[in-house]
């Protein structure tokens, strides 16, 4: 029991940087199903999909965070279901899952104003392993309620048609 | 021994209270109205208000009780004819109930002053006192007020050693008084007294012998309040309560429990003749009193279940209704026509029982639309008491059932609505007879299952909306500009008080007027997925229609198709769908604007396609479907490629784990496991949504 379950990590690539969030955030990892999307959603809100019988929203981090604007899905493209402090449920499409990690939460380095892909505001700090960096996500704050609901409408001039996907 | 959460127990008690009070509300202004006062509405009253008291005591709210019995002891002379029902005796009677509601909120609360409680009761009393003849009565029932406190006192401790055994959690406060007698039976030995043991075994006796034994045998026991004997307990039902109770009452039998209440009774005599304390055996008895008059009350089979509980039933049907239909789209792929045939059969079977389980939860939820129409007559005579209006109050389609999550959602826009209706609708006495019209005015409120849907009517014959004035203020207040309000028919117009900031009264009064309310209404509707529309006619009255859904849980909708997506359109929402002919569009200004010519109305079109940014398949309007539905103030005409097939979905909320979308109302899974997406007609074209 000494391994405290909330300094467990589940790590995965977004691009070519390895991030993480606490496993105990991690409610199931699945592959790509059918997404329907939401009319007047950003390009990052996928859309949504059948979590457990709840309605859950599907968002990209990389296209949240400008890490890859034209991904492409197909049945091997990962969702990992998060569930936040304030139980909603929410699937985030990623590149891969790598890993679980053993990480000392309250030992992490301050994150960077620089050098990441993610602004600083969303990161709780960064893990040092060997020569392996993981940036330890915040997820809560990343999917904060008010702001997910303010981003994540469409912008008017950005509309585009939303195609069907795979 | 379990510890006793006194706010657990006050929630229950304060849920049965409210019951309580509308039951007697019921029968005051019954008796009001009529002027008279049978025996059985005494009977009722006093019952009803024992009950209150008895509870309330039990619950640790002392101030409360000891007016509650204030009340009880009046009624008390009444049932027994030392006093002589008079009709100014039903406005004293509705005033104490008014300051006993007061008083509970307060002491609830905590913000009840002594001071304020002391003027509040004495002058209760002073009023009380103008019926009594004689002063002796008043010391009398001041001695009794002594007793009561001391009641008060007792009271829950003694309750507190009965609820030991039981930790049973969800059962409600009525039931905890019988089921712990119960357990006595188990535990006797550790938890009561050796004498208790014998005279139980004497009670035992009595149990299955017959009842009317036991009740003699009550008789003998009786203390102040007790002495009559009691109209048998199951005929002593009110009808309110009872209707309710069969939905969200109590399950408990009525037998065992006037029993169990006699051995609750015999239990505590010999226990307190062993410690020689006759106040303890008095308020033991009381208690047993108390409890077997609380089991009258709630004597149907029924039981109180969060809703909640329900909720989640009826999402595990959901997820059944699924994998049901998953299941199916998989035997429909299968190549073995013989297996696909047996277990399609076979899934038939199962398909009629989720029907049935679905329907089985669906009507638990169901509860009649008395329970909505009984605040009313109470709020209807205080409003228009304080108004110096005479109001007839009739209410039809009682029996009507609607869904218990609906009804809170309902309950404040019906308010609002008659209070409007009182304050602003119908007319003092003296300008109705000056009209022509009788001088009380009339409102009724009627419910009604049509077409899927509950329609639910407020009918006035008061003065009607003023059109013109309303027109005038939505101008003054910018809702509307001239080019609009010129072209505006009157239904429109009449559409325009649920307008938000806008109210028409000269004076704001402190029922209505502050322009806060209409608009509430028509949010508060449009969040049940419902409609309200006004007719009115000017100098003859109006009428407020609202329609709502049924259920919040289920949906019957029709699949559409707009490119390659689809959608699901409630359809309770469509009027009609056509084909349209090119003949029948028209284009408007800039040839932006489409309207369908039906009839000899003109319906705006709206591109679905547009409105949810999708490709789509037909550009031509001739080409694909319109669809005309109803929407917040207009119909409007939904242009989409093709329809699919009709089916019934259950509504998940999409704003749970996201938030809400232009246009959608709501969202289901599929039977491949994908989310449909449910328009909301209502809001499709609110472009701030």
């Amino acid at each position: 029991m000494s391994i405290n379950e909330s300094n467990q990590l589940l790590t995965f690539k977004l691009g070519n940087e390895t991030y993480g969030i606490q496993i105990s955030k991690v409610r199931e990892i699945l592959t790509y199903p059918t997404v329907t999307p939401i009319p007047d959603a950003s390009r990052w809100v996928k859309g949504v999909i059948n979590l457990r019988g709840e309605v859950a929203p599907v968002i990209d981090l990389r296209v949240r965070f400008n890490i890859n604007n034209d991904p492409i899905y197909t049945n091997r493209t990962i969702i990992i279901a998060v569930k936040t402090q304030d139980a909603r449920m929410i699937g985030l499409v990623v590149d891969e899952v790598s890993d679980m990690e053993n990480a000392e939460l309250d030992r992490l380095y301050p994150a960077p104003d620089m050098g990441t892909s993610i602004a600083p505001e969303y990161l709780k700090g960064l893990f040092k392993k060997e020569d392996k960096m993981i940036v330890i996500l915040d997820i809560d704050r990343i999917l904060d309620k008010e702001e997910m609901q303010r981003l994540s409408r469409q912008a008017p001039e950005a509309s585009h048609v939303l195609s069907t996907t795979a | 021994m379990a510890v006793f959460d006194i706010n657990k127990y006050r929630q229950m008690f304060l849920e049965e209270a409210e019951d309580i009070f509308e039951t007697i509300d019921t029968l005051l202004l019954e008796a009001e109205d009529t002027g008279d006062m049978d025996n059985e509405t005494v009977n009722a009253l006093f019952r009803s208000v024992h009950t209150l008291k008895g509870n309330s005591a039990s619950v640790e709210l002392s101030m409360f009780a000891a007016l509650a019995h204030e009340l009880e002891f009046f009624m008390d002379r009444l049932r027994n004819g030392e006093l002589q029902f008079e009709e100014s005796m039903a406005e004293l009677l509705i005033e104490g109930i008014d300051t006993l509601k007061q008083i509970l909120e307060m002491e609830l609360s905590e913000t009840l002053e002594e001071s304020f409680y002391q003027n509040t009761k004495a002058d209760l009393l002073q009023k009380i006192k103008a019926f009594s003849e004689d002063s002796k009565e008043i010391a009398e029932l001041i001695s009794h007020e002594e007793e009561k406190d001391d009641f008060g006192l007792l009271l829950p401790i003694d309750e507190e050693e009965g609820f030991g055994p039981l930790s049973g959690e969800t059962l409600p406060l009525s039931e905890e008084i019988p089921e712990s007698m119960e357990e006595y039976f188990g535990l006797f030995d550790d938890e009561v007294p050796h004498e208790a043991v014998l005279a139980f075994e004497d009670v035992f006796g009595f149990f299955d012998d017959l009842e009317e034994v036991a009740m003699s045998e009550a008789k003998e026991d009786t203390f102040g309040f007790f002495d009559e004997p009691e109209v048998p307990v199951a005929a002593i039902v009110t009808p309110s309560v009872e209707s309710d109770d069969e939905h969200f009452g109590f399950f408990v039998d009525i037998e065992t429990k006037t029993v169990q209440a006699d051995v609750v009774r015999n239990i505590a005599e010999p226990k307190s003749g062993a410690q020689a304390k006759s106040s303890v055996g008095e308020v033991s008895s009381d208690e047993g009193k108390g409890s077997k008059k609380f089991k009258a009350d709630t004597t149907s089979n029924s039981i109180r279940v969060d809703l909640s509980k329900i909720d989640g039933l009826m999402n595990n049907i959901g997820e059944l209704v699924i994998a049901h239909s998953m299941l199916s789209q998989y035997i429909y792929t299968m190549e073995d026509q013989k297996t696909k045939s047996d277990l399609s059969e076979r899934l038939e079977l199962i398909d009629r029982h989720i029907r049935e389980l679905q329907e089985s939860v669906m009507s638990v939820r169901m509860v009649p639309m008395e329970t909505v129409f009984s605040k009313f007559p109470k709020v209807i005579r205080d409003t228009a008491k304080k108004l110096d209006k005479k109001i007839d109050f009739r209410s039809f389609g009682e029996t009507v059932e609607i869904d218990k999550a609906m009804i809170e959602g309902l309950t404040d826009p019906l308010m609002h609505i008659v209070r409007n209706g009182l304050d602003h609708g119908i007319e003092s006495p003296e300008k109705r007879l000056k009209a022509g019209k009788p001088e009380s005015g009339t409102l009724i409120m009627s419910a009604e299952q049509a077409n899927g849907q509950m329609i639910i009517k407020i009918q006035d014959d008061g003065g009607g909306i003023n059109l013109a004035k309303v027109t005038a203020k939505a101008l003054e207040n910018g809702v509307i500009d001239e080019h609009q309000a010129s072209s505006m028919s009157d239904e429109e117009k009449a559409m325009l008080i649920f307008a938000p900031g806008l109210s028409t009264a000269d004076a704001v009064t402190d029922i209505s007027g502050r322009g806060v309310g209409m608009d509430v209404v028509m949010s508060n509707i449009k969040k049940l997925g419902g409609i309200v529309k006004v007719d009115t006619e000017e100098g003859y009255g109006s009428t407020f229609t609202i329609a709502l859904p049924l259920t919040l849980a289920i949906l019957d909708g029709l699949n559409i198709r707009v490119g390659k997506e689809q959608f699901i359109l409630p359809l309770s929402a469509i009027i009609e769908s056509i084909k349209p002919e090119e003949d029948m569009i028209k284009q408007i200004g800039d040839n932006q604007s489409e309207v369908l010519m039906l009839r000899n109305e003109f319906i705006p079109v709206v591109r679905l396609h547009t409105i949810f940014n999708v490709e789509y398949e037909h550009q031509k309007l001739s080409d694909g479907l319109l669809i005309v539905v109803r929407s917040a103030a207009q119909k409007i005409a939904l242009f989409v490629d093709e329809f699919m097939n009709q089916q019934q979905f259950v509504i998940k909320p999409l704003d749970r784990n996201f938030r809400n979308a232009r246009g959608i109302g709501g969202a289901t899974v599929r039977g491949d496991g994908t989310i449909g997406l449910i328009i909301d007609t209502m809001n499709i074209l609110d472009k701030n949504y």
